[in-house]
């Protein structure tokens, strides 16, 4: 009697690990599919942009302002904001022929100039104005100046590729800045036009 | 007056050397601005980075913020990119990303275990910009006093779609288990049996020898 209820209990526990086991493998099984006899072609376009940009030797020295001692002073002009044969700004930034979009700018400020002891030089003394015009005396416009801010922001649109697009900086120093050596770092983004400029 | 001219042409060369008038460009090529990766999967993606200009340049792959909590890996060292490199010729650039467990699951077992997943929420999607950043040597100061320093990059956009993959409750590790629990109860039972039969088959036979002596005498 005993050993028939142990050889029940036995087929019982093999049942159910049988079914245990079957049911794992379909929970897990990939879907099964059927194929359908059917005749088809693929249609395929692939479209990319590619673009260059490289900054004129003026822009690549990095933007100063010389050395600054009556206080205060306003629309302090960069080192090359004039400095062309012609009066025209030297701080440029190219766009490769070998680009198949044109290119918007973007700039943002790491910070306002900072010196070693804290001190600041906010981010509304540093102005800039960017054009594609041809650059002369009046071009880039000190009267379109605008303030360089701490995100991206759009300077000028629609590059072409073989065209330059030209920068002058300014520079406002309050009465009561205290003396000191003054540095930040600018960054200028190409992306393609239309396009946003990010973070 | 010739001390003044040798004085300038030592001026030009020194100026020409700390300053070369050729300079280092880079670019970027992409052929796709989105993906839509299945959640808690690994993907990799590759752009494509050139410099058609006249000086050779090194460059670094970034993503941006937006981008930043998804990313698992990425190839972040920097790259030299010869001169003269055309679009044509651009070197490929690969980096990865695993997209996190982001959508709602129903467990049954301590939030991990025996989940369906009905996708109800709204689609999540990562927007954000593949960044080429331009490393160049240590600027030289020419202005005497303070200014900024320079950078330059390019982007390309890049929208990242995670998709939610619905699934029923899972019950594998339910399945597992009552598995696991029959076959070692079923092993015990088999072990016990025929350790019972063995001692039973050994007692009978000794019983036997007995009954033979016993009958002998």
């Amino acid at each position: 009697m005993d050993g028939g209820r142990g050889r029940l209990v036995n087929i019982i526990l093999g049942i159910i690990l049988v079914v245990s086991l079957g049911l794992l493998f379909l929970e897990n099984a990939t879907a099964i599919t059927g194929h359908a006899s059917e005749g088809y072609t693929t249609s395929n376009v692939t479209i990319s942009k590619y673009l260059s940009i490289d900054f004129s030797t003026g822009l690549q020295e990095g933007i100063y302002f010389g050395v600054v001692d009556v206080l205060p002073s306003t629309d302090i002009n960069a080192t090359h904001n004039y400095d062309g044969a012609s009066n025209e700004t030297t701080y440029f930034i190219n766009v490769s022929t070998d680009s198949n979009t044109a290119v918007d700018f973007c700039i943002l400020a790491n910070s306002g100039m900072t010196n070693g002891a804290a001190g600041v030089i906010g981010l509304d003394n540093e102005t800039y104005h960017a054009s594609n015009e041809t650059s002369n005396w009046t071009n880039p416009d000190v009267n379109s100046q605008v303030s360089i801010t701490t995100s991206f922001v759009k300077a000028v649109n629609y590059t072409v590729p073989g065209q330059v697009s030209n920068w002058r900086f300014w520079l406002d120093i309050p009465v009561a800045q205290e003396t000191g050596n003054y540095n930040n770092t600018i960054s200028f983004r190409g992306v393609g036009t239309g396009l946003v400029c990010g973070s | 007056m010739g001390d003044i001219k040798k004085i300038l042409l030592a001026t030009i060369i020194v100026a020409t050397l700390l300053f070369p008038l050729v300079s280092a460009g880079v670019g970027i090529s992409w052929d796709r601005e989105s993906a839509l990766v299945p959640e808690k999967t690994k993907t990799c993606l590759t752009y494509k980075i050139y410099n058609p200009w006249p000086k050779d340049s090194y460059a670094q792959i970034k993503l941006s913020d937006e981008l930043s909590e998804i990313i698992a890996s990425q190839e972040s060292e920097t790259q030299f990119i010869p001169a003269e490199t055309s679009s044509g010729e651009a070197i490929p650039v690969t980096f990865c990303f695993k997209t996190p467990v982001i959508y709602e699951r129903d467990c049954l077992v301590a939030d991990k275990l025996i989940c369906k997943q009905d996708c109800l929420q709204d689609m999540k999607v990562y927007d954000g910009q593949v960044e080429i950043i331009e490393l160049t040597e240590e600027q030289v100061m020419s202005g005497g006093s303070g200014g900024s320093k320079t950078m330059m990059s390019v982007s390309a956009p890049l929208k990242i779609r995670v998709q939610c993959v619905k699934h029923d409750r899972d019950w594998s590790l339910v399945y597992g288990l009552v598995a696991l629990i029959a076959g070692i109860v079923l092993a015990w039972n088999i072990i016990r049996h025929k350790k019972i039969a063995r001692e039973l088959s050994r007692e009978a036979k000794t019983t036997v020898k007995s009954r033979i002596k016993k009958s002998k005498k």
